[in-house]
């Protein structure tokens, strides 16, 4: 089988044992890096994002296939930025303060990294001065905040605010996700976008950026 | 309770309602809705967190929470069952606790500084998480055992609320009879989604460890309890907002058999079974039916699939449902018009021939302001009458 399809195989399966083994096989046979994103990674997780929309993915098989999706790029972006190519954007990730649930959270920062960003991930419980002081430094296009609780959607709220204070609110645009979250919140507390999952969310994440029309 | 003109005037709505309303004891209200039969008005029981529950007493002019329920008309009270009289947990110098199972815990704030502060419990270190075989797995030195329990207290513990009231054996909330649960504290969240996908010896040789402790220890409960348990209540969350955390395939391959046994137990000693789970779990339902179960707790409305109306068509003859009200939207953010809306329309669905419980799909949190506390209840008795 040609290797390419073999690789979109394995990351629709979650197979992570074999990844290795085949992004060689990749690489020996002449494969681009971009061909190989283009080709294999772009297209399984379209398959993967379909079959999560169709039930017949659920957050067990999505984990694996996002997990076997890093393992390829931790092979394809040192590659790509030799051949000059760069990320498509920068993001900083955290679940807010006072929450702990990372999961979602996790899943969206390997779909991000899968799509082309590069992520800078906080972990849980980030304050909202961490995340001023990172978004500084690390001038990101993007912020994307998680939480599970609805307790917890106010330390989001908290975050936009400590953002505008820092005169940041402008230099970034942000993106809010997790269970309790809706469109309407989101609007409610001037967040720019809303992903109802991973996917949703990077999608939302390149709406954005414009990506695509750069 | 205090008697100021102001609390009488707050408790006269519900106090008027019930007085009209109610014809029976609060068990024989609550047993008939779960054998599928009309009492005098819909059964109510009531999830809070502390900080609710203290704002509440405060408001009705409340003495203690005891006060409270028997005011609002709630007719379950919990049994949180036998007296822990195992090792003290350890305490880390880093301030994690290690619960039962040994996983370290640790105390989480959230809305610091805000009026809406307050904490959970979480866990900070998942034991077995880095740990790659079976016979790793199997050398765990800290499952946990039915010995560690003072089963002496239960039957007069639950004897005190009859013949008035309706008891649910609940357990603790981190403790609660389970699967997946004691499984995700001791494997980690996300090690455990990949060891369902992956690595399936895994999570069936951590099950099994799980599943031999509650077969035991709610065997000693039920028998020691001698007929005082109304109600056994297992919690096993296995939804997701938009869908069950796991397909069909792998709840029937994982977790059904179990499942099935814990509710064999309780029926053994003719108590019925009702089974938490917040989330969309539509498409388990049949399964939980054919495994015998009582009645499906939780019914999280803004969770895809979850609402009543369909649920008590498809499923209402052969299952009772508990909960059905939205602590995610309505209750902290809506209007308490929005809450005597949702309350309406969840009895309207779900009154007809008995089989439903009251009460909000997990507790109520406390960024709820205490207008729609009050709505809550008030509607509750307003249109809950048969």
């Amino acid at each position: 089988m040609n290797p390419i399809r073999q690789l979109e195989s394995a990351i629709i399966k979650g197979d992570i044992k074999n990844i290795n083994a085949i992004m060689n096989r990749c690489l020996k046979d002449g494969f681009l890096p971009s061909e190989i994103i283009e080709k294999g990674v772009l297209k399984a997780m379209e398959e993967v994002e379909k079959k999560w929309k169709e039930y017949e993915y659920f957050i067990p098989n999505v984990l694996v296939s996002a997990m076997a999706t890093k393992l390829c790029l931790n092979w394809i972006y040192p590659l790509l930025k030799t051949h000059g190519r760069q990320y498509i954007g920068k993001a900083v990730a955290g679940t807010v303060e006072g929450d702990i649930h990372d999961i979602g959270k996790n899943i969206v920062v390997m779909f991000m990294e899968a799509g082309g960003f590069e992520v800078i991930d906080l972990g849980v419980d980030v304050t909202p001065e961490t995340f001023v002081r990172t978004v500084k430094k690390e001038k990101p296009h993007l912020l994307l905040l998680s939480c599970l609780y609805t307790l917890t959607m106010h330390a989001m709220e908290d975050t936009l605010i400590a953002l505008k204070k820092a005169g940041l609110r402008g230099k970034v645009k942000t993106i809010i996700g997790g269970a309790p979250i809706t469109q309407e919140f989101a609007d409610s507390i001037g967040a720019d976008g809303f992903g109802m999952d991973a996917m949703e969310g990077v999608r939302k994440a390149k709406e954005l950026l414009d990506v695509g029309k750069r | 309770m205090k008697d100021d003109k102001i609390f009488q005037e707050r408790r006269s709505r519900i106090n008027e309602l019930r007085a009209k309303n109610e014809r029976m004891t609060c068990r024989d209200r609550a047993l008939m809705a779960v054998k599928h039969q009309e009492p005098d008005r819909i059964p109510i029981d009531n999830w809070m967190v502390p900080e609710i529950k203290s704002k509440t007493m405060e408001y009705f002019g409340c003495d203690d929470y005891d006060e409270l329920l028997d005011f609002l008309g709630v007719d379950f009270r919990n049994n949180y069952g036998p007296s822990y009289v195992g090792q003290t947990f350890k305490k880390h110098p880093d301030g994690t606790v290690e619960d039962l199972w040994g996983v370290k815990r640790k105390t989480v704030v959230y809305g610091k500084g805000t009026p809406h502060q307050g904490s959970f419990s979480e866990v900070a270190e998942s034991p077995l998480e880095k740990l790659k075989t079976i016979e790793e797995i199997e050398k765990y030195d800290h499952w946990a055992s039915a010995d560690w329990w003072d089963y002496s207290k239960l039957k007069a513990e639950c004897k005190v609320y009859h013949p008035h009231y309706c008891v649910i054996n609940v357990g603790d909330r981190l403790d609660r009879t389970a699967q997946l649960k004691p499984i995700m504290y001791l494997r980690g969240i996300q090690q455990t989604f990949i060891d369902l996908a992956l690595n399936p010896k895994i999570i069936e040789a951590i099950r099994d460890h799980i599943i031999q402790y509650f077969i035991e220890y709610n065997h000693r409960v039920f028998k020691a309890a001698d007929g005082e348990i109304d109600i056994f209540m297992m919690g096993d969350d296995m939804g997701g907002q938009t869908g069950p955390l796991l397909s069909l395939d792998a709840w029937r391959r994982f977790f059904k058999k179990g499942f099935k046994t814990y509710i064999d137990i309780a029926h053994q000693y003719g108590i019925p079974v009702m089974y938490h789970t917040c989330g969309d779990v539509y498409k388990l339902i049949p399964d939980f039916i054919e495994c015998g179960l009582d009645i499906l707790q939780s019914l999280q409305p803004k969770a895809t699939n979850m609402d009543i109306k369909r649920l008590k068509q498809e499923f209402g003859k052969h299952l009772a449902f508990q909960g059905g009200m939205d602590i995610q939207h309505i209750l902290p953010l809506g209007k308490p018009e929005d809450v005597r809306s949702m309350v309406k329309y969840a009895i309207d669905s779900a009154k007809k021939g008995g089989g439903y419980i009251i009460c909000t799909a997990h507790n109520i949190q406390v960024d709820t302001p205490i207008e729609n506390v009050v709505a809550l209840f008030e509607a509750y008795h307003e249109y809950g009458k048969y």
